[in-house]
């Protein structure tokens, strides 16, 4: 028997429940965020730079391969306890789609387009503003999607280094064998997954409304 | 594809795929037989396993230590370790559901984390009424306390503490909305923890991070929390130069720890209640934390700290 009624823990959890999820969406939204003025740069200049791609790429690579609580860990002397090592692991591990999918994105884009952009008298800058990365957007803002989901997952590890977040209540349901205080984080953390990549799915089609309506010139 | 047009090339292939698959298809067959997955079942057929859990934090792998090769060293009985199982509850509920058979508990916690009872006054009231509604409601048994209190301890740095005058947990009360609390994630929820102190103090802290139990110290150390729930007995307070503050309002209920046996696994091996009460009385506050310091200063295995204080006091040969 539960001592007290789902209702009433619901209801008595309800701001712990809303300030942890807040937590936790500055912890993905900031270190994605990151992610994308860094990664995206980046996958910008091994477009150009064929001689960066391969080191790059392998970087970011193994980056994702390290666990993540290993990670946070080795973070801990550089950057201390809290927010801060934990948006930095979290943006680490957002690189590796955003850079690949920035990549893949530009490099698809179809040559004789790019002749045509040349043709017309494009400078670089224009062309890579106004003709290629428009192109790649469904491609780069699915890298982006696939970090951010990536993000609020990991950031249920931020609990053991104090920078709070919805993993908060999964490791206290944890020491305490209390499975509603586990699922008080776990459902929480898995519909936010579903809402940002919703939210940024969402973004996508908004960017991509223009490009239709406006008339090829 | 012409059907017919290298069939030298196809049958090669097809001869490829299937030898890998049977390599691997005989190299899983071979791991499920081997000694790897099936340890358990042939190792009970020689010997008879005690299963020796603990909870995860440097004591707790010390006092398993202890206990371990205490069993090792005294009966025939062979002992298999399930150390850092993540909490008192997961330890418990192993106990009662039969998955382990020893676990080394403090009563202050048996009492109000797993029992749910209002504290009591004195340590023997304490661990009588722990040891008697084990025995009743899940059937384990309280074997000897070891001597020490690990209490949970409000602690701050010296040097904040002197400055502004902070010996009670009271002292705490007039600065608390600018303070950052460092507790663990038990101690935030556990009604011995957080919960009850906010109310039986009348403040809350500006703001609790929760953090790993072993993270808890340093942190402080080095300004990142302004108070931690540090264990009593943890050889850092001393070594960091942290200060506990005296629970004024005796919120605290007394923790001794105890070896804590399923009364099934007593009665059918009768020596492990010898082997276990080995240890009885023979830590002291300032011992335990001796041994805490060893293993979480000195990076010494728990295993290595046990043997060296079994054998200096004679317990083990």
């Amino acid at each position: 028997m539960n001592e007290q009624s789902l209702w009433a823990f619901l209801t008595a959890r309800a701001p712990e429940l809303w300030q942890k999820t807040l937590e936790h969406l500055v912890l993905t939204g900031v270190s994605t965020g990151l992610a994308v003025l860094i990664g995206l740069p980046l996958g910008i200049w091994i477009t150009r730079n064929a001689v960066a791609r391969r080191p790059v790429l392998g970087v970011v690579g193994i980056v994702q391969t390290i666990p993540s609580l290993a990670m946070l860990a080795f973070l801990l002397p550089f950057l201390g306890i809290g927010a801060k090592p934990a948006i930095a692991a979290l943006t680490l591990y957002a690189l590796l789609p955003i850079v690949r999918n920035t990549y893949t994105g530009l490099s698809e884009v179809a040559p004789d387009i790019l002749e045509a952009a040349q043709g017309v008298g494009f400078t670089n800058r224009q062309q890579l503003l106004m003709v290629e990365l428009p192109l790649a957007v469904p491609v780069i803002v699915a890298g982006v999607r696939t970090a951010a989901v990536i993000g609020v997952g990991i950031a249920t590890l931020s609990a053991f280094i104090g920078a709070g977040g919805l993993g908060d209540f999964i490791n206290r349901g944890l020491a305490l064998n209390n499975t509603r205080l586990i699922l008080l984080g776990a459902i929480p953390a898995a519909l936010l997954a579903l809402l940002v990549d919703a939210a940024i799915g969402l973004i996508e089609r908004l960017l991509r409304r223009p490009q239709q309506t406006t008339p090829a010139t | 594809m012409c059907a017919g047009k290298r069939p030298v090339r196809v049958n090669g292939k097809h001869r490829l795929i299937r030898a890998v698959v049977v390599a691997l298809a005989t190299a899983c067959g071979l791991a499920a037989v081997s000694p790897l997955a099936g340890c358990k079942r042939d190792a009970d057929a020689t010997k008879v396993h005690v299963r020796i859990a603990a909870k995860n934090f440097t004591e707790q792998f010390i006092l398993g230590e202890l206990l371990a090769q205490l069993v090792e060293g005294k009966t025939d009985l062979a002992v298999e370790r399930n150390f850092y199982l993540g909490g008192t509850m997961i330890c418990h509920g192993a106990l009662v559901s039969g998955e382990i058979d020893v676990y080394p508990e403090y009563t202050g916690t048996a009492l109000t984390t797993i029992l749910k009872r209002e504290v009591l006054a004195t340590p023997d009231e304490t661990y009588s009424a722990v040891a008697k509604a084990y025995r009743e409601q899940f059937k384990c048994e309280w074997l000897s306390p070891l001597g020490f209190n690990n209490t949970y301890a409000i602690t701050a740095r010296e040097t904040d503490a002197q400055a502004k005058n902070w010996q009670t947990v009271s002292d705490l009360k007039r600065e608390a909305p600018s303070l950052e609390a460092g507790f663990t994630a038990e101690f935030v929820e556990r009604p011995d923890g957080y919960p009850g102190l906010k109310r039986k103090y009348g403040f809350e802290f500006g703001s609790v991070r929760e953090l790993d139990a072993g993270l808890m110290y340093k942190a402080l150390a080095a300004g990142e929390v302004d108070v931690i729930c540090a264990f009593a007995t943890d050889g850092r307070i001393a070594a960091y130069n942290l200060v506990p503050l005296e629970d004024d309002k005796r919120f605290f209920p007394p923790y001794f720890a105890a070896p804590v046996v399923r009364s099934a696994v007593l009665q059918a091996h009768p020596e492990l209640r010898n082997a276990l009460n080995g240890l009885a009385d023979k830590l002291d506050d300032s011992q335990m934390q001796k041994l805490n310091y060893e293993v979480d200063e000195k990076k010494r295995s728990p295993a290595d700290v046990a043997r060296e204080f079994l054998r200096s006091r004679g317990l083990v040969s």
